[in-house]
């Protein structure tokens, strides 16, 4: 459809098998259409998770906050605050 | 067993060329100052030591110190300190180390070891409350860091022994207590050229106990609940350990590539830690005690293995385009045979796979190739043939073949595996850790990165960050308490968790002082009150013990003044100041110098990077 933006999320930090993604594979991550105009959040919510404020969302290496309106084309990475060390 | 309040204040002094030992004590006025870890070994041998003693001579120290945590119950406070000067940067160097070595060493009574000379021989040391035995190594001498453990542990609680490498004094050989490490600056190679192959404690003849019983007990379940409650000390370094953070740096291309030259690859996630929680089926391996648990283990080609850590996935996997987790896994069990730390050999692999890819050294090595690399490694650990060289190093292998611009060091001491460029507040904290290129010292990619909270390319405000979290993990390696406990406590508090975190992110990006002092890390200081009480100094504030902090940080930076280091050294490599990383579409360098100097105004040094007297007064450091 013309109104809507096909998007990508992939999913880190155990984030995937909490949403029980079905044959979920990291590279590839989750394929979703949108439509045009929304923002991450709803994506999000649309994949089925269920809280997300302590996230961290990044977009071509700059990270974003989930009230980002999305693009087309957009590859958002979607990871829990980790610690490295 | 005989219960001593939070501390023994016992050091026993070896001296290994007349095979004796002396009893001295931890006098009061130090242990308010430096408190204990870190702080107490630096101190301990800036009374002892001369500037200018070669690392490998029978004139260097090398110190064990324990704090006051350990042994009391406080969350992840198995830790304990080593402290000398380095084969591999000619300056001091401190690593802690969470293995079960520190609690058999304070538990047999000793809050600090100091070893100096050279024993006639190979030998071992057993220890126990009364004193130190030298035993014959003869039949531990040659064995590699497995067998020389198990045969040191028939005899007492923990262990420290040396593989090799440490034996063969290669300049980044490390020390090995558990399944963790006295890892940087060539630490093994001190004990190789004093013939220790291994130290052994006994364990168990004291209890340490609180002074204040209740209240640390308080004050133990406020710090759970802190560590509980926080997404990184509960979730991702629980499941995931410190490897969880690949991902976040991989996509915001702070991961090192192929020699530094990257900053994030595609294929990374095959050796991220969620894909080796998956395939090698992980349970933790932890320090101990320890809530946050980031240790693991799991199942690799068919035996138990200890998990690679963030660091050693990055320096021996994606910066010699390595992404087999299984070679990784390989090259890790293959330095923890021989003793050799994992970063600075990976650094060094880096240098030589590009030396060798510019003509100017003859290897088989070859970017995002395994071949060669195991057979490197024990040429490196046994000293032989171009091995022999790429030992000392990669700033004296450079110095030897050419491409020092590609040597990926810091005062000598190889980085670990953040690229800067693209958190240029963690280059500053390279640039101006006191051990050369260490991420420990400060580690700000957490605040500019991981936490996102400022802007990671701007230089503001990066030197209030360095000089801040320097101070802060100083004070905590002295406590001395796991480094990641600071997460936790800095993130817990009333006003962080009320502010909005866009505020939070506005006030650090533009009032850094004010947003870092909203982080309140008052819990340790109560946790050392608890302990000790007022059994043995008075109350530590918050406020003294960031400065005692600074006093450990500005003594380290002091004695490395004496041998020699000033502006000339805090610096980085070419590359990370004047080419881009291929991931760019902008370019990105370390603007350093304009960091640099705001760095030496607020910490009180002058042009040239030297304490300023005045501040050595303010410190109370007596000026040698
Ligand atoms: S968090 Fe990790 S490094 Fe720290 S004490 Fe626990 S296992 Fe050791």
């Amino acid at each position: 459809m013309a109104n809507e933006i096909a998007i990508r999320i992939k999913f880190f930090s155990g984030i995937d098998r909490e949403l029980k993604l079905e044959n979920y594979n990291h590279e590839q991550g989750l394929a979703m259409n949108v439509p045009a105009g929304k923002r991450l959040k709803w994506a999000l919510r649309t994949a089925g998770m269920p809280a997300f404020s302590n996230h961290a969302y990044f977009r071509s290496g700059e990270r974003i906050s989930t009230r980002a309106k999305l693009r087309n084309g957009d590859e958002v990475t979607c990871l829990k605050p980790s610690g490295g060390g | 067993m005989r219960e001593v309040i939070g501390s023994n204040n016992r050091i026993l002094e070896i001296d290994l060329s007349t095979k004796k030992f002396t009893v001295s004590e931890i006098n009061k006025k130090d242990r308010n100052m430096y408190l204990g870890g870190k702080g107490m070994g630096l101190k301990l041998l800036y009374d002892r030591m001369e500037p200018g003693v070669d690392p490998l001579g029978e004139d260097n120290m090398i110190a064990f110190t324990m704090g006051v945590f350990m042994g009391s119950g406080a969350p992840c406070s198995g830790r304990f300190e080593a402290v000398t000067k380095s084969p591999l940067t000619g300056i001091m160097t401190c690593s802690s180390c969470g293995g079960p070595f520190g609690m058999a060493l304070k538990t047999t009574g000793w809050d600090a070891m100091i070893i100096r000379g050279k024993a006639s021989a190979p030998v071992y040391l057993a220890i126990d409350s009364k004193g130190v035995q030298f035993k014959p190594a003869k039949g531990i001498w040659g064995k590699d860091m497995n067998q020389a453990e198990a045969a040191l542990l028939k005899e007492g609680a923990g262990a420290l022994v040396i593989g090799q490498a440490g034996e063969n004094l290669v300049r980044i050989a490390n020390i090995r207590s558990g399944h963790r490490f006295v890892g940087r600056g060539g630490m093994g190679a001190v004990l190789g050229s004093k013939n220790v192959k291994g130290i052994v404690a006994k364990g168990g003849e004291i209890k340490i106990v609180p002074a204040k019983k209740e209240k640390f007990k308080k004050i133990v379940r406020r710090f759970n609940k802190y560590i509980n409650n926080n997404p990184v000390t509960s979730g991702t370094y629980r499941s995931f350990g410190t490897n969880s953070a690949t991902i976040a740096c991989n996509t915001t291309g702070t991961i090192p590539v192929r020699n530094f030259t990257g900053g994030s690859h595609g294929e990374v996630h095959k050796i991220s830690g969620e894909t080796m929680a998956e395939r090698f089926k992980t349970k933790w391996d932890t320090c101990k005690p320890c809530t946050i648990m980031c240790g693991h283990k799991g199942t690799i080609a068919g035996e138990e293995r200890h998990i690679p850590e963030y660091e050693t996935v990055h320096l021996l996997g994606s910066n010699l385009e390595i992404f087999d987790p299984v070679a990784v896994s390989d090259f890790n069990e293959l330095c923890s045979k021989y003793g050799m730390d994992t970063i600075s050999l990976g650094g060094i692999l880096g240098w030589a796979m590009e030396a060798t890819e510019k003509g100017l050294i003859k290897t088989s090595l070859k970017f995002g190739s395994t071949e060669g690399v195991a057979d490197m490694i024990r040429d490196i650990a046994l000293c032989r043939g171009i091995g022999k060289d790429l030992a000392q190093g990669s700033r004296l292998a450079a110095k030897k073949y050419g491409g020092e611009d590609f040597a990926m060091h810091v005062k000598g001491l190889e980085l670990p595996g953040y690229e800067p460029r693209g958190a240029v507040g963690h280059g500053l904290g390279y640039a101006t850790a006191n051990r050369g290129g260490c991420h420990l010292s400060s580690y700000v990619i957490s605040i500019e990165i991981l936490f996102n909270m400022a802007n990671p390319f701007t230089p503001k405000w990066k030197h209030y960050m360095v000089k801040f979290m320097e101070n802060l993990f100083a004070a905590i390696n002295s406590l001395h308490i796991c480094q990641f406990t600071a997460y936790a406590v800095m993130f817990e508090p009333f006003l962080v968790k009320v502010s909005p975190f866009p505020l939070l992110k506005v006030l650090m990006g533009n009032m850094a002082p004010l947003a870092m002092n909203l982080m309140d890390v008052s819990l340790f200081p109560e946790t050392w009150h608890a302990i000790l009480g007022k059994h043995y100094i008075p109350y530590l504030g918050m406020l003294k013990f960031i400065k005692a902090g600074e006093r450990v940080h500005v003594l380290e930076r002091y004695m490395n003044t004496r041998e020699g280091i000033s502006k000339k050294d805090d610096t980085l490599p070419l590359r990370l100041l004047t080419e881009g990383r291929k991931c760019d579409a902008k370019e990105h360098t370390v603007p350093l110098e304009k960091m640099l100097k705001k760095y030496y105004k607020s910490r009180g040094y002058d042009e040239n990077g030297i304490p300023k007297k005045r501040l050595l007064r303010r410190l109370g450091i007596k000026i040698q």
